[in-house]
């Protein structure tokens, strides 16, 4: 087994942020903020990908929960943005467990496909409903409705974004540390890697899957809560099967340290896209190119294939 | 009261459609069922092999010849995409994920480039009218539907009979056990992305004339596949056609009785109580707890 | 094991002769690009460029409209810097893809203020973009032009740096071709529409029309996005209607020819939002059957149409020719019906630079220019406004125009009516002028 980075180890990553904040471009603010956001949810898909092992293609409903909830409440109800954050969070909690039990009774490609279809009925769902949810043209939040407009008096847009987001990252990274090296941790590592003796054992792994998947759905929740709420726009766009994808590919280019991967994977992969972006018009090319460089150059992908690579027998 | 004659349409089309979904995924069925390699690029491919069905048209050649070139061309392309680049890292599956999504997003902006951005389509080399007691039909959408399903069990059979299947099988179940009976490992995986390469290639250039070429048209191929696969059994190539006919089958039907998208969240619903059924064996295993 | 040697070499060279061609067609998509900033030509030194950023749909489900956009842009930029630029300066555009993605739409308007500090931003075509970019370009202080059909702007949904003043709306548009399908073609309808937000402005707009008119919309038929087979679909159309009228409905060419096998020759009369075919030429094998039916346009495809003088000269600019088609590939049709809206938008954007006398992006230079551009009511028709004259609404940031529509005669668009401005007014509250602008 790795050894596990400390927490002061694991809090580089914010450290080095907050003290490159003054350093950085204006626009560069404004890219590692959203960047720092998305990375909250590469961690969430960590949690159920990395640490026990379960693979889905239908973290985009997860993400899409949270921003609906937030944004949904903070249009409608109250313009509260942190009780609206938690109603975000809660509601893809909420949705999470859902689709836990289903995660819980399958594995393999069989979850992966379960996910994926239940995520699009909930995209269609997303669509159908576009007079309460805007729909694929979505929802614009009011300035009072945003954590950048609360905390307007005190901070300009910018700040706010990065600061809010850097703490965000901060707590996650933290609590993501913790959780990895604790008791329960190494259970879910477990269930990972030999779920059938783990039960052997006499522990209820469905129930470490759930709580996993749970914990997983927080995260995502609370990236997408977050990105409604500091961006205030709400959009069945996030929902679509190309946002359940992505974090598969964060978190596998990020690699097998779930403390640092998924930020770093983000990272990588949005650095090198925006990068591109700006460079030549084919910049979708750019980014398919490095995949498959990235593919080629590393060596073997071990740690994914302790979860990739059983899919089958898990599902036969 | 519902007409008879849109049960009739509704199946027949339902049937058509379900036997193209079939013929798509059963590349994929090889590759990704029985082989192990999630290969992303499959909906891509069955994008280029309608491009090059529009391509022959464009040269004034016969849209017969692109029955012939789109599965050599598309079938040589995943060959190659095998040999040069999943070869090289063994197929392992994180590699092989991040791979085929960046050739994905290559092959896409391939289309993007060669086609343009506009959808583009190409007439049927014939298309009787095929009037049924109440309804019409196409008769070239008729034959395609006909012709994938014979395919499909074509290839079944082909697969399951011969040395192709446990082959493929064994290569992917235990590579050192093969390689020790002197099987040569990258040889069958060479065969089977060939056979996967062509046979969506060859699907590709046979839908293009009814339905239109798009160089996005890949991914929700590539989505509809892997439901279809799945819903099947992973590994069972049968298992892959009647999923693929049942599932349009139902599209259908479930569109003369609802709303089109309560329709459509229905037969994903009911795709997804199935694939959790399947695995736990029975429907009652779903509400065991 | 020669030949099995000789085989595999073959094998190989055949593969690298592929991968070359495809190399090949990249390059030669990538060439065609601009790399970063367009250079203005003719610049003089000390004379500093204003700069329009522009988010453009070069790849997704826009790219068939962002590729003319783009192009359109372009042949205004030039012309405009032809004729002595902005206010004597020249113009820069700095052009970068969004992916038709309201995330990366977001993010390419911030790298545009950021990044380059554009002094405007000409925005995107698809309202999910639009809406996720209007609050980004509200908050940096930016004036954002949506150039989207989209009720995003006039709805108010957006804020007081957003604007769409080269392009008419949804319900405008449906307000001013409602009253005429009624009155010509009949008052029972059917509606065939993507089930979307953009399908559902279609459903309202078309339903509160024949309210008005007294017509009946019979059956409502909302299609699921990203469907390729719409026979089992049709089931749903009473046979009884006089009119079918439908809009953007996925994959068009698909449509199109599954509709024509099931309706037959006795079919009821056809009207569509020309959205569906839009850079699709009416010659693709598939839309024969379209013969006889009736399409919304903005502007002419086919140039006699509505030839003008100046339609003419920005048929001429932009490299279009009679029958909307790109000049040097006729099988590249263009996107006629939207793409004027960037031309317009980008000769509003002088007009009001140079009445307001803008020049640096300073509080007190915008005010002056959105105060200027709200004040302003009327576009003449002309050089600058070849589609037509155009009504502007200060209070809703919105243009009111012409609206044509055309059957399809012998495979081209032939114009039987063209609607007065008035034909597209609608009541809204919104109030832009309202809101703080800082």
């Amino acid at each position: 087994m790795r050894p596990r980075p400390t927490i002061i180890a694991s809090l580089t990553i914010p450290i080095i942020l907050a003290v490159a904040y003054p350093f950085l471009p204006e626009y560069q603010k404004a890219l590692v903020a959203r960047i720092m956001i998305l990375s909250i949810y590469s961690y969430g898909y960590a949690v159920c990908f990395q640490m026990v092992g379960i693979m889905s293609l239908g973290h985009a409903a997860l993400f899409a929960a949270g921003m609906y909830g937030a944004g949904l409440y903070a249009y409608y109800i109250s313009p509260d943005p942190f009780v609206a954050l938690a109603v975000g969070v809660a509601s893809s909690v909420l949705l999470s467990m859902l689709l836990g039990v289903l995660a819980m009774r399958v594995g393999g490609a069989y979850l992966m496909i379960g996910t994926l279809l239940a995520s699009q009925a909930l995209y269609l769902v997303a669509l159908h409903f576009n007079e309460i949810t805007g729909g694929e043209q979505g929802l614009v939040l009011r300035g009072e409705a945003t954590i950048t407009g609360a905390l307007k008096p005190l901070l300009s847009e910018l700040d706010a974004r990065y600061m809010v987001s850097l703490i965000a990252l901060t707590v996650v990274v933290a609590g993501i540390t913790i959780l990895s090296s604790s008791r329960l941790g190494r259970m879910l590592l477990a269930v990972r890697d030999d779920e059938e003796k783990l039960e052997s054992l006499g522990y209820n792994t469905s129930i470490l899957k759930l709580l996993a998947f749970s914990i997983s759905g927080a995260l995502s929740g609370a990236s997408g809560s977050l990105l409604a709420l500091l961006y205030s726009y709400v959009g069945a766009g996030y929902a679509g099967v190309l946002n359940s994808v992505e974090p598969v590919l964060w978190v596998l280019v990020g690699g097998p340290y779930v403390e640092f991967g998924p930020f770093l994977g983000s990272l990588l992969v949005n650095l090198l896209a925006d990068t591109a972006r700006g460079l030549l018009r084919g910049h979708v090319l750019v980014v398919g190119a490095g995949l498959v460089a990235f593919a080629l150059a590393t060596g073997r992908l071990r740690w994914a294939y302790q979860i990739l690579g059983r899919w089958r027998s898990r599902a036969a | 009261m519902l007409p008879l004659e849109h049960l009739g349409l509704a199946v027949v089309d339902g049937l058509v459609n379900g036997s193209v979904m079939a013929f798509i995924a059963l590349g994929l069925a090889i590759v990704f069922g029985i082989m192990n390699v999630v290969n992303l690029t499959h909906g891509e491919l069955y994008m280029l092999g309608a491009m090059i069905s529009w391509l022959m048209v464009q040269a004034a050649l016969p849209y017969a010849s692109a029955l012939v070139a789109a599965p050599l061309l598309v079938g040589g392309l995943a060959v190659a995409i095998n040999m040069f680049i999943l070869q090289r890292f063994g197929h392992e599956p994180g590699q092989t994920v991040l791979a085929t999504f960046g050739l994905l997003l290559i092959l896409q902006q391939l289309g993007l480039a060669i086609l343009g951005p506009a959808p583009r389509s190409i007439s049927p080399p014939f298309n009787p009218i095929i009037e049924f007691s109440g309804f019409s039909y196409s008769g070239f959408k008729l034959f395609a539907g006909l012709f994938s399903l014979m395919a499909c069990l074509l290839v079944w059979l082909g697969v399951e009979r011969s040395r192709i299947g446990p082959l493929l099988r064994a290569a992917q179940e235990n590579r050192l056990m093969a390689e020790s009976l002197g099987i040569d490992t990258s040889k069958v995986f060479l065969i089977g992305f060939a056979l996967a390469g062509s046979l969506v290639g060859f699907a590709g250039a046979l839908t293009s004339p009814f339905r239109q070429i798009h160089f996005l048209m890949g991914f929700d191929a590539l989505a509809v596949s892997f439901v279809v696969v799945v819903l099947g059994g992973v590994g069972r190539i049968g298992g892959t056609i009647a999923a693929g006919v049942g599932l349009g089958l139902l599209e259908s039907l479930a569109a003369l009785f609802l709303a089109p998208t309560v329709a459509r969240v229905l037969t994903l619903t009911l795709a997804l109580i199935y694939v959790v059924a399947r695995r736990l064996g029975s429907i009652r295993g779903v509400w065991r707890y | 094991m020669d030949r099995r040697r000789a085989l595999s070499s073959l094998l190989k060279t055949g593969i690298i002769a592929a991968g070359a061609a495809g190399l090949g067609a990249v390059a030669g998509y990538l060439s065609g690009s601009s790399i970063g900033a367009q250079p203005p030509q003719g610049r003089e030194p000390g004379v500093k460029p204003i700069k329009i950023g522009f988010q453009v749909h070069r790849t997704g489900i826009g790219a068939p409209y962002g590729f003319w956009y783009e192009r359109v842009a372009n042949a205004a930029v030039s012309y405009i810097n032809k004729i002595g630029g902005i206010a004597g300066r020249p113009v820069e555009l700095i052009a970068e893809d969004d992916e038709t993605s309201p995330a990366k739409g977001a993010q390419v308007v911030e790298r545009l203020v950021l990044a380059h500090n554009v002094d405007f931003i000409l925005g995107a075509l698809f309202s999910d973009v639009v809406l996720a970019s209007g609050p980004r370009a509200g908050e940096l202080k930016r004036p954002y032009f949506a150039v989207s059909e989209g009720t995003h702007v006039p709805f108010g949904k957006l804020n007081r740096w957003c604007f769409q003043p080269g392009i008419t709306d949804v319900p405008g548009q449906v307000t001013a071709v409602a009253k005429w399908i009624f009155e010509n073609l009949g008052k029972r309808v059917a509606m065939i529409y993507p089930d979307y937000a953009f399908g559902h402005d279609h459903r309202d707009a078309l339903t509160k029309a024949a309210e008005r008119y007294g017509a009946r919309i019979v059956e409502k038929i909302p299609i699921p996005p990203g469907e390729t087979s719409f026979t089992k679909y049709f089931t749903r159309i009473p046979r009884d209607i006089d009119v079918l009228y439908h809009v953007m409905v996925g994959d068009v060419l698909t449509f199109i020819r599954e509709l024509g096998v099931y309706l037959g020759r006795d079919r009821p009369e056809l009207f569509g939002f020309i959205d569906s075919i839009e850079a699709v030429p009416l010659s693709a094998p598939g839309l024969e059957y379209l013969e006889g039916t009736y399409f919304w346009e903005a502007f002419p495809r086919y140039a006699d149409g509505y030839d003008t003088p100046y339609a003419r000269f920005y048929r001429e600019s932009v490299g279009v020719d009679e029958s909307g088609a790109d000049k040097s590939d006729p099988s590249r049709v263009s996107a006629f019906s939207h793409m004027f809206g960037v031309w317009e938008t980008l000769f509003v954007i002088k007009e009001a630079v140079e009445q307001s006398g803008y020049s640096e992006p300073t509080r007190s230079d915008y005010e002056a220019f959105i105060k200027t551009l709200e004040s302003m009511d009327w576009f003449n028709e002309g050089l600058w406004h070849p589609q037509g004259d155009k009504r502007f609404n200060g209070k809703l940031h919105q243009s009111f125009g012409h609206q044509f529509i055309s059957v399809v005669r012998n495979g081209r668009l032939v114009v039987v009516h063209r609607t007065e401005i008035e034909d597209s007014f609608y009541e809204h509250p919104n109030d832009y002028t309202k809101q703080p602008l800082f």
